[in-house]
């Protein structure tokens, strides 16, 4: 593929995104996003999962542009609270707190927001372009793949996604294990017998995805809110400048230049690659720096890197799920489930069947970041004083938007009702040390991976070694070994980040 | 022992597998080539079941860590405030439905002002109502009792 051929696709991105309607919904989505995000605890995961109603009633284009900023929003709004309160919003703020709560005490809480929104800027610019020349030809590849393949990739998703998850491996692998199970409910894709509705009958065409959605991601958090208490929230200073000056635009080029490249290599990674890139550009700034005692103490480059890492991974994470159709993450599952409910099924024939779709959804994640600084970011006034509205009045105000919200995509009560009993597992499994994370990542894939077992299996006769023989899926197969090494690795990362985060939490 | 989260955990876990295992016990398994509905939901299940069982074995034979407190009480009324959504918004529509949810949340999160819940109320129902009926236009029922 030419250079002339990735600017055409990227002008058709162009002429979509800049469409009103779409330019709209990525302004309302970075709006929303960044005003669910900036709230004390609540991720991007949880506000994606909580906003997703929003989105089912507007044309497939729209609503993956509107959620697309959704997610840059929440992640921004993390950043705000871990800089101003030295609360983070989830783990990927965690290094961002160590040296931007600082800035903020030493009065300069303007520039370390500021140079948060200008590193994502830069790294959001680069990692799109990367995800624009490379979408297409690793899509084309995937067409080659036969079901096998699928099937072996899949696995191999769902196996790092337990191997690098934050906790115990075995219990995240039992959460992908139920994640599986669950889809398996409603009725069998080939004979049409029910399976598993225990006499439910809207459980025939299986558990729809926004209320498990919901309620195990989104009401723990609720829930985990609730349970902390009220809590006295100070601003420890004024905001102060927000456009940060030469000097420190000088010392913050090179982190964010490099936490782009890190960022950008781990988010393409099944797993907590997004989780992991930000505090692995904090340790090479570290390293690299000429005077290491300076981080901790509000050094810019520890704001700039890991908000560059940060801002990358979340970009390049989306490079999987655009032209496999396989979702790293518990992000990208959301974005699968998204898909789905809009009628597309994602994979690589996507780039083909709606172009307009694939590019636009690229050129949005630019457009978004875009939107982050020239419109976030004068608003910053307001998302300090919405941190300040105490969680008794916010609280009831998001549980009521939940219940109307999932109501709203079947006008059916009982997916209320179905979100409530989500809600309780999701709240006794995060008590008890789960992650529901894989949960949804093997849901969302579970429907896949039977089909394609399936298909591989009559094409090979029953034969279970045909996924060992065909060259392609054997050599990923073997990958599927050295994950096994890489569970290995993520201890000395899990190590890394015990002495990097005695912030965290 | 018993306190701790991964005894917990694995309990449920086996609970939730065997429960699945039982309902698909009807289920034919098929053979490898031609999977029957039953080949997957019974593997799956069996899997999580025996995982289950593990978790708990080895938190009694080694510890883990122990259990946070639950707090049941604002949790049972903060999930109470989407039942109550859930049974009133159909027989009595939006109108009923928020402010009752609302109210309960509110004293789930410790809220005592009558005033603070009384503006809450509605604020919040008024913009749901722009936002899901007027901007959305989705047909979100917003009385249906009358007296």
């Amino acid at each position: 593929m030419g250079f002339e051929q990735l600017w055409s696709n990227l002008g058709l991105g162009f002429t979509v995104v800049l469409d009103p309607a779409n330019l709209f919904y990525c302004f309302i989505g970075c709006l929303i996003g960044t005003l669910i995000g900036v709230l004390p605890g609540v991720g991007p995961v949880s506000t994606i999962a909580i906003l997703l109603p929003l989105t089912f009633n507007l044309e497939p284009t729209g609503a993956l542009i509107m959620l697309a900023g959704i997610f840059y929003g929440a992640q921004y709004g993390g950043s705000t609270a871990a800089i101003l309160l030295r609360i983070p919003g989830e783990s990927t703020s965690i290094v961002t707190v160590l040296d931007g709560y600082e800035m903020a005490r030493q009065g300069r809480a303007g520039i370390a927001l500021g140079i948060a929104a200008l590193a994502s800027f830069v790294a959001g610019c680069i990692a799109t372009l990367f995800v624009a020349a490379i979408g297409e030809p690793l899509s084309r590849i995937a067409l080659y793949f036969g079901p096998q393949e699928y099937f072996v990739l899949m696995l191999l998703g769902l196996m790092l996604a337990s191997a690098l998850a934050q906790g115990s491996v075995f219990k995240a692998f039992l959460m992908v294990v139920a994640g599986l199970l669950l889809s398996t409910v409603g009725s069998d894709p080939e004979t049409g017998m029910v399976r598993n509705t225990m006499g439910i009958d809207s459980l025939w065409d299986g558990i729809d995805f926004a209320p498990l959605a919901i309620g195990l991601l989104g009401l723990p958090e609720i829930l985990q809110q609730l349970a902390a208490g009220p809590e006295a929230r100070r601003i420890t200073s004024k905001i102060g400048r927000l456009l940060p000056g030469w000097r420190d635009l000088r010392m913050s080029t090179g982190p964010a230049l490099r936490g782009t490249v890190i960022g950008g290599f781990l988010g393409i990674l099944p797993g907590s690659g997004p989780i992991i890139a930000p505090f692995a550009s904090y340790a090479a700034e570290k390293k690299l720096a000429a005077d290491p005692s300076r981080f901790g103490r509000g050094a810019i480059e520890g704001v700039a890197g890991p908000e560059a890492a940060n801002n990358a991974a979340a970009q390049t994470s989306f490079i999987p799920l655009l032209t496999l159709g396989i979702p790293p993450n518990a992000i990208m599952a959301l974005m699968v489930g998204a898909m789905m409910i809009q009628g597309i099924v994602p994979g690589p024939q996507v780039m083909t069947s709606n172009p307009d779709l694939f590019w636009g959804v690229i050129v949005s994640m630019w457009i978004g970041n875009l939107m982050l600084i020239v419109i976030n970011l004068p608003l910053i006034g307001i998302w300090v004083r919405l941190l300040q509205v105490p969680q008794r009045v916010l609280l009831p105000a998001i549980v009521a938007f939940c219940c109307i919200g999932v109501f709203s995509i079947n006008n059916s009560a009982a997916d209320v009702m179905i979100t409530v009993g989500f809600g309780l597992l999701g709240y006794l499994l995060v008590n008890f040390g789960f992650e529901p994370a894989p949960l949804i990542l093997g849901f969302v894939l579970g429907g896949p991976i039977e089909e394609k077992l399936r298909q591989s299996l009559i094409l090979s006769h029953g034969d279970m070694l045909t996924f060992v023989e065909r060259p392609v899926s054997g050599g990923m197969l073997a990958a599927l070994g050295a994950v096994l090494l890489l569970a290995i690795m993520t201890r000395s990362f899990r190590k890394a980040r015990q002495w990097l985060g005695p912030t965290g939490g | 022992m018993i306190k701790s989260k991964d005894f917990a955990g694995g309990i449920l876990l086996f609970a939730v597998g065997t429960f699945f295992l039982w309902l698909s016990l009807p289920l034919p398994v098929g053979s490898l080539q031609h999977f029957g509905p039953g080949m997957l939901p019974k593997t799956l299940s069996t899997f999580l079941a025996i995982g289950g069982a593990m978790l708990t074995l080895k938190a009694a034979a080694r510890g883990s860590s122990l259990l946070e407190d639950f707090h049941w009480r604002p949790t049972l009324s903060l999930l109470a405030a989407f039942v109550v959504f859930a049974l009133l918004i159909r027989s009595a529509g939006l109108v009923v439905a928020a402010p009752c949810s609302l109210t309960l949340a509110y004293y789930a999160e410790g809220g005592r002002s009558f005033g603070e819940l009384a503006a809450i109320v509605i604020a919040v129902t008024a913009g749901c109502i722009l936002l899901f009926k007027t901007a959305l236009g989705l047909p979100i029922p917003l009385l249906t009792i009358s007296w």
